[in-house]
């Protein structure tokens, strides 16, 4: 059963469709790959993919993902939403680590965002597979 | 004496770079997907924008003809900017490349304006083309410095950066700028792409900033759509936003601002959209982005907390359901005791930079002028140079235009005043004449400037509302057919873009001196007013021959290579410049090398060229001569170090000279002491 936005939202009666699992997926996929490549050589280019990705795009997808897991929010809102949260998780986790003894480095920087979109993905899939149990709503008085 | 062997590049020809090309095309691309984005989501059949605020007359369409023109508009634009900033790069005085310039911010800022009113307009596209427009005009800044930064904050920030890639920790000392280190935001973030991904610094920043700047445009035109209830009003808001005087350069820079900022308006997005919901990714995201706020930037980080309360104190008083309220509130008193803890127990240098540096000598000053006991300082003259006659009409223009209008925006906006947020952009928009009575004094400049990003936010949203009002056609009882025409309609949006790009060229103009809107020419005749090549590759030599953290004593603009690129330390620039000044090496010299506890002497003698541009000093605003500058620096106060046989020259190149005085810091050396007076400067 698609998710239903409650009164006085505004995307309210909005088209609802079902999220994309592969697309998740593939966001899990490259969360994995980016911890599993921080201390191994691998070309620039994919470097610089996976890093830019890891950092700026996939934990705010993710966390998109699970809050929205019925597709209701527009592709250009995605896309911000992605943007923003994903900055403001990077901050906080590379903040977080500098001021911790292990440090910021490139190994606990990618292992702790490639945690989190981990996570993240895993609970937005289950949201789009188990339907609209999270999307539940404060009750209006 | 040794002269470097392989001695520091000058390369004053700006070589190919590839890199050019890269941010370039990314910029683009940025904008091109933007576009690419509105057309996806039309194409995937959402139909929210009539859903939320109905269709206009039902004829909104996404017009891909028309989108694609004000694309390739915005492109020409960006090409013509290229061309002003290549010719300056190579010369050509500011009258001969200035019209290239301009030329290009009306054929990005226009047809955006145009299209952005028309009414028919499709809601997904006025969102992609004020992202469109922020990331074009962010591209306007990457082409007038595609190498390296060049604003002074970007320094500072590029320390600390370089710091935390370093140390791989927080909070090390910036000699440029100590409260920053206690703001690790955005240099951590920075550090972290650096490290993930082996791009430089200086692209790492870039891309993260462009990112900030695609979130501001984006999310304002969300929020200023839910303030105003209108799609028309809240790209008219954007179009006002993008006119603030700071937008253009300023906004763009690599700063904790910068990044701070779209986080915030990011928030109020967010919190917006998700407010109602109650699983648990909605608070936990909320809260990490209030956070993020908040350990990269002070003043945005108190501007939310306040925007929050103010939010739940009008809710509280409009009965609003109490559960939304409450979560309103809570958000708030998490943004504002976080922020506040912050301030005073982690950055605890930052209450002294704010207050005691920042806003009571800008305070004090605006007062002294308000009661007459201090005379306004002139506009669009810094550092000998006065601006065209006719920039100096459109920025009193422009500000004209925002004075007139703005009561009757509020009259306009007081009608819907049932709206918490709407009430929010009035108190802004009402601080917009207070915010420039501190321009009118030279203290205060900075922070007149800086408070525009947030007073436009309310501005934008009510002045939207007035753009919106008088683009709409009002069909009468009589004449229905002339007042509802096509071309009634067409001269209707005219008039309001004309307006907006007036506000937009004349705030241009009253943010930045006119001759920094180019990029400084790669063989400046006087004192330079940017970073030149030369000085980077010395900061460089020192890094790699003297070690970092060496205390240096040079000219403000040359400390800000030492500290980024040499990470060196320079000293504060209050105390080194009785140093430069005197006559001497002995006496007042030798006390103050002692004192300040500096190891080398850093001499760039192209500030024997020229007079200081704005802020108007070499050192600081405390030496003799600061902000009245008619003659260039004495050539005989650094001829002192050339010929004083305790000053061991240990490096030199062009007009660049670094002295090692160890000797005389650690009393090594045996000196006279005569006594000695700083040398006067002629007015």
């Amino acid at each position: 059963m698609p998710a239903r936005f409650p009164q006085h939202h505004p995307y309210r009666g909005a088209a609802v469709k079902r999220g994309c699992p592969q697309l998740l997926a593939a966001t899990c996929l490259a969360a994995a790959v980016t911890v599993a490549t921080a201390n191994v050589a691998v070309p620039m280019a994919m470097r610089i993919a996976l890093g830019a990705l890891i950092v700026l795009i996939l934990p705010g997808f993710a966390a998109s993902c699970a809050l929205f897991p019925q597709r209701q929010l527009p592709l250009s809102e995605h896309l911000l939403a992605s943007v923003g949260m994903s900055l403001a998780i990077a901050t906080c986790a590379a903040v977080l680590l500098g001021a911790m003894p292990i440090g910021l480095s490139r190994a606990s920087l990618s292992a702790v965002l490639g945690a989190i979109t981990i996570v993240l993905s895993i609970y937005g899939g289950s949201g789009m597979r188990f339907g609209s149990g999270k999307g539940r709503s404060r009750k209006s008085a | 004496m040794t002269r470097p062997s392989a001695g520091p590049t000058t390369h004053r020809q700006a070589p190919f770079d590839h890199r050019r090309i890269s941010i370039g095309a990314l910029c683009t691309a940025l904008g091109l997907a933007s576009v690419e984005v509105g057309h996806a989501s039309s194409r995937n059949g959402y139909d929210l924008a009539s859903e939320v605020y109905g269709p206009v007359n039902g004829r909104t369409r996404y017009n891909r003809r028309l989108t694609s023109v004000v694309v390739l508009c915005t492109a020409t634009g960006l090409a013509s900017v290229a061309v002003a900033d290549a010719a300056s790069r190579h010369g050509y005085g500011y009258g001969e490349a200035s019209p290239f310039l301009w030329l290009g911010l009306l054929l990005i800022f226009v047809p955006i304006a145009v299209r952005v009113l028309q009414q028919d307009t499709d809601r997904r596209e006025r969102l992609a083309l004020v992202i469109l427009l922020g990331t074009a005009l962010y591209a306007v800044k990457i082409l007038s410095s595609p190498y390296t930064f060049t604003f002074f904050d970007e320094y500072i920030w590029l320390r600390n950066t370089e710091d935390i890639l370093r140390t791989q920790h927080l909070f090390s000392y910036n000699p440029l700028l100590a409260p920053a280190a206690y703001y690790p935001g955005l240099a951590s973030v920075t550090a972290g792409l650096v490290d993930l991904t082996g791009l430089s610094p200086f692209v790492s920043g870039l891309l993260i900033i462009g990112l900030a700047r695609f979130l501001l445009s984006g999310c304002f035109f969300l929020v200023a759509e839910s303030v105003t209830g209108s799609g028309r009003a809240a790209a008219g808001a954007s179009l006002v936003y993008a006119a603030n005087p700071m937008f253009l350069f300023w906004s763009s820079s690599f700063s904790y601002e910068d990044l701070a900022l779209p986080l915030g308006v990011f928030v109020i997005w967010w919190l917006g959209l998700t407010r109602r919901e109650t699983n648990l990714p909605a608070p936990a995201i909320t809260v990490v982005a209030i956070e993020a706020v908040v350990i990269t930037h002070h003043i945005v980080g108190f501007a939310l907390a306040a925007l929050l309360g103010a939010w739940w104190l009008i809710e509280r008083l409009t009965n609003r359901p109490p559960a939304e309220r409450r979560y309103i509130g809570l958000l708030a008193l998490v943004a504002s005791t976080t922020a506040l803890a912050w301030f005073l127990f982690v950055a605890r240098p930052a209450v002294t930079y704010l207050f005691t540096d920042n806003i009571v000598p800008a305070l004090h000053q605006t007062v002294s002028l308000v009661v007459g006991h201090t005379a306004p300082r002139r506009f669009y003259t810094s550092g000998g140079h006065a601006s065209p006659e006719w920039q100096t009409v459109a920025g009193f223009a422009a500000v004209g235009v925002l004075l007139l209008a703005l009561p009757i925006a509020l009259c306009l906006a007081w009608r819907r005043r049932d709206r918490p947020s709407m009430v929010i952009a009035m108190v802004v928009a009402a601080a917009f004449p207070l915010s420039l009575l501190p321009r009118l004094v030279p203290e205060g400049v900075a922070i007149s400037g800086r408070s525009s990003e947030y007073v436009f936010l309310g501005l934008g949203c009510v002045l939207g509302l007035l753009a919106n009002n008088a683009a709409r056609p009002r069909p009468g009882r009589h004449l229905r057919w002339i007042t509802g025409s096509a071309l009634v309609r067409a001269s209707r949006t005219a008039v309001v873009t004309a307006v907006v790009t007036l506000v937009f060229i004349g705030e241009i103009t009253v943010g930045t001196p006119f001759y920094e809107l180019l990029p400084e020419s790669s063989h400046p005749q006087g004192y330079p007013w940017s970073m030149q090549p030369d000085v980077v590759s010395a900061a460089n030599w020192t890094r790699e021959h003297l070690g970092i953290n060496q205390r240096f004593g040079a000219d403000a603009t040359d400390a800000l290579a030492l500290a980024a690129y040499g990470e060196q330390d320079p000293v504060a620039e209050d105390s080194i410049w009785p140093i430069f000044f005197a006559k001497v090496m002995s006496g007042v010299g030798v006390r103050d090398i002692r004192a300040t506890r500096v190891r080398y002497i850093f001499v760039n003698w192209q500030m024997t060229r020229g007079v200081p541009p704005t802020p108007g000093y070499y050192f600081s605003s405390q030496e003799p001569g600061a902000g009245n500058y008619s003659q260039p620096f004495p050539a005989a106060a650094l001829q002192k170090f050339t010929s004083d046989s305790c000053a061991h020259l240990v490096y030199h190149s062009g007009l660049i000279q670094i002295f090692d005085v160890s000797r005389i810091e650690n009393g090594s050396c045996p000196l006279a002491f005569p006594s000695t007076t700083p040398i006067g400067v002629r007015r």
